[in-house]
C-alpha cells in the first residue's frame, strides 16, 4: 500500500513552511531575542556534537603524548620553567607598577584597574562555512561565556565571542568581513575603526594624511567601542596606502595573534571596562561634582556671570 | 514505525556529525552536503515518515550549527523535499546513476537559490518590510475578492 502512495505534498504546507522560514529569516537579519533564544538553545545540541567530534582528536593528542621521547619532554620542561622564571620576573615589576597605576588613578578620579578575568579554553572546531572566520570553544555561558566577550591569546587579540551555548560558544575572528573594531594608530593617540577583509589582512580607511603612523607600527585597542578593554595589541601595520579620498590614508595591518595555529585561547569574561561598568563611571563622574560640591561650582558660575 | 522514526533521527544526527568534522580549509570545499543526502533519500524511501517538517527542522539544526542566517538552509532543505516528493514515483525506481544525476542537480538548484537569497537577505535594509506587504496582502485579498466577485456578477446581470 505504501509503495503506491504519491505522498504527494500537500501545497498548503510547503506555502506554511516557506513563509516560516522568510519570518524567521528577517526576524534573525532583525535580531530578535526569542530567535536567539532559539539559537542558542538549538546551537546547544550542535555544539555537543561539534565537541563530541573533537573529543577523538583530542584522545588521538593525548595518546601520542605517551609515545613522545623522554628527553625531548625534559627539554621542554626545561624550555618552559626558564619562560616561567622569565614572565613571574617581569610580573614582580609588573604589580608594583599596577600598584603606582592604582594610587595614582585613585587620586585622579577614585577608580582603580581591574586585572581582567580570564578564561583558558581549548579551540574545538569551525563550521563548515565557506570563509572560515568563526571556531567553536569548549565552553559556554555555564562558564561565564557572554556574546561580545573578547577572545585572546598569547600575543594579542584573536576575536569576540559571537554566540554562547550550554555545551560550547562561536568567536569570530577579527579578520572576519564582518568585524570591525576600534583601535589606537601607534604612539599617535590617534583612533581609527579596523575591519578585516575575510584574509589575513586588516584595514583601516580614512586616517588622516598628517597622522605619522609607519610600517611596524603595533595598534592597540582603544576601549573606545566597550566591546574590547583598552591596551590590547591587536595588529602590526604592514602597509600605508592612499586613500581614494584625498588627505586620507588607508593603514593595511596583519594580527599579532597567532591565527593559523590556533589552539588553546582565553575569554575576557570580566573586561575591566565593561559596558556595564562604564556608562554608571562616566555618570558618576559627571554627576558627582554637581552634587557634591555645589557650592564652588555656583560660586565659580556667578563669578564668570559677573 | 517507532524504528524507523529513531533510525531517521539517528542517521540525521551523524549525517550533521559528518557536515560539522572539522577538515582543513582546501578540504571543506569538497566535503558532501551529508544532511541534505540523508533528507533526499528519505523522503524518498519513507515520504511517510519523512515529510516536509523533518526536513525543515533538518535545515534549521543546520543553520544553528554553521552560524548563519536562521531558516535559509531551513527553506532551501524544505524545498529540496518537496521536489523530491513530487518527483518520488519517478525517481524512487530510477537506476542510481541517474537518481546521483538529479542529486547533483538539486545540489546546484540549491546552491544558486541560496546564493541568491544571502544575496538579497544582505542586501535589504530589512526583509520584515516586504514580509509586511505579503501580510497585507493576505488581508487584503478576502476584501477584494468579495468586492470584485460582486461587481463581476452584476457586469453578468
Amino acid at each position: 500500500m505504501a509503495l503506491f502512495d504519491t505522498h504527494r505534498p500537500g501545497f498548503n504546507r510547503l506555502l506554511l513552511l516557506v513563509v516560516v522560514s522568510v519570518i524567521l529569516m528577517s526576524l534573525d537579519r532583525i535580531g530578535t531575542r526569542w530567535v536567539g533564544q532559539l539559537d542558542r538553545g538549538l546551537g546547544s545540541i550542535t555544539d555537543g556534537i561539534i565537541e563530541t567530534i573533537g573529543q577523538p582528536l583530542t584522545m588521538v593528542d593525548s595518546l601520542g603524548r605517551w609515545f613522545t621521547d623522554r628527553t625531548d619532554l625534559h627539554t621542554e620542561l626545561d624550555r618552559l620553567r626558564e619562560e616561567n622564571t622569565l614572565l613571574r620576573g617581569q610580573m614582580q615589576q609588573f604589580v608594583s607598577l599596577k600598584r603606582e597605576v592604582d594610587e595614582l588613578r585613585s587620586l585622579l578620579d577614585g577608580r582603580a584597574s581591574d586585572v581582567p578575568a580570564v578564561l583558558l579554553t581549548r579551540r574545538i572546531g569551525h563550521p563548515p562555512t565557506p570563509s572560515a572566520n568563526l571556531f567553536t570553544i569548549g565552553r559556554g555561558f555555564t562558564d561565564d561565556v557572554r556574546p561580545g566577550d573578547p577572545v585572546i591569546d598569547a600575543h594579542g587579540i584573536v576575536g569576540q565571542v559571537l554566540r554562547s551555548t550550554a555545551t560550547g560558544a562561536t568567536v569570530i575572528e577579527l579578520t572576519s568581513r564582518d568585524h570591525m573594531l576600534s583601535v589606537v594608530l601607534g604612539q599617535t593617540g590617534r583612533t581609527a575603526l579596523l575591519r578585516g577583509t575575510g584574509t589575513e589582512r586588516l584595514v583601516a580607511k580614512r586616517v588622516p594624511e598628517r597622522t605619522k603612523v609607519q610600517a611596524g607600527d603595533l595598534l592597540t585597542t582603544s576601549g573606545i567601542d566597550r566591546a574590547f578593554p583598552r591596551g590590547y595589541p591587536v595588529a602590526r601595520v604592514t602597509a600605508i596606502e592612499t586613500d581614494e579620498a584625498q588627505g586620507f590614508i588607508r593603514v593595511i595591518a596583519e594580527p599579532v595573534a597567532d591565527l593559523a595555529r590556533l589552539d588553546y585561547v582565553l575569554v575576557v569574561t570580566k573586561p575591566p571596562d565593561a559596558p556595564e561598568e562604564a556608562p554608571s563611571g562616566e555618570t558618576s563622574t559627571l554627576t558627582r561634582p554637581a552634587l557634591e560640591d555645589p557650592t564652588p561650582t555656583t560660586s565659580d558660575e556667578t563669578g564668570n556671570g559677573n | 514505525m517507532a524504528t524507523s522514526w529513531f533510525s531517521i533521527l539517528l542517521t540525521s544526527l551523524a549525517a550533521l556529525a559528518l557536515v560539522l568534522v572539522p577538515l582543513p580549509e582546501e578540504m571543506q570545499v569538497h566535503n558532501p552536503q551529508w544532511l541534505l543526502l540523508v533528507v533526499i533519500f528519505w523522503s524518498l524511501y519513507r515520504p511517510a515518515q519523512a515529510g516536509l517538517l523533518y526536513a525543515w527542522l533538518a535545515g534549521l539544526m543546520l543553520d544553528v550549527a554553521t552560524n548563519g542566517l536562521l531558516g535559509l538552509n531551513a527553506l532551501m532543505f524544505t524545498l529540496t523535499a518537496f521536489l523530491v516528493l513530487s518527483l518520488r514515483q519517478g525517481l524512487g525506481v530510477a537506476p542510481l546513476l541517474s537518481q546521483a544525476l538529479l542529486v547533483a542537480g538539486f545540489t546546484l538548484i540549491y546552491l544558486a537559490v541560496s546564493l541568491w537569497v544571502e544575496g538579497a537577505a544582505t542586501d535589504l535594509v530589512s526583509m520584515a518590510t516586504y514580509l509586511s506587504r505579503a501580510l497585507s496582502n493576505l488581508a487584503a485579498w478576502p476584501v477584494v475578492f468579495f468586492l470584485l466577485n460582486r461587481v463581476a456578477r452584476l457586469a453578468e446581470r
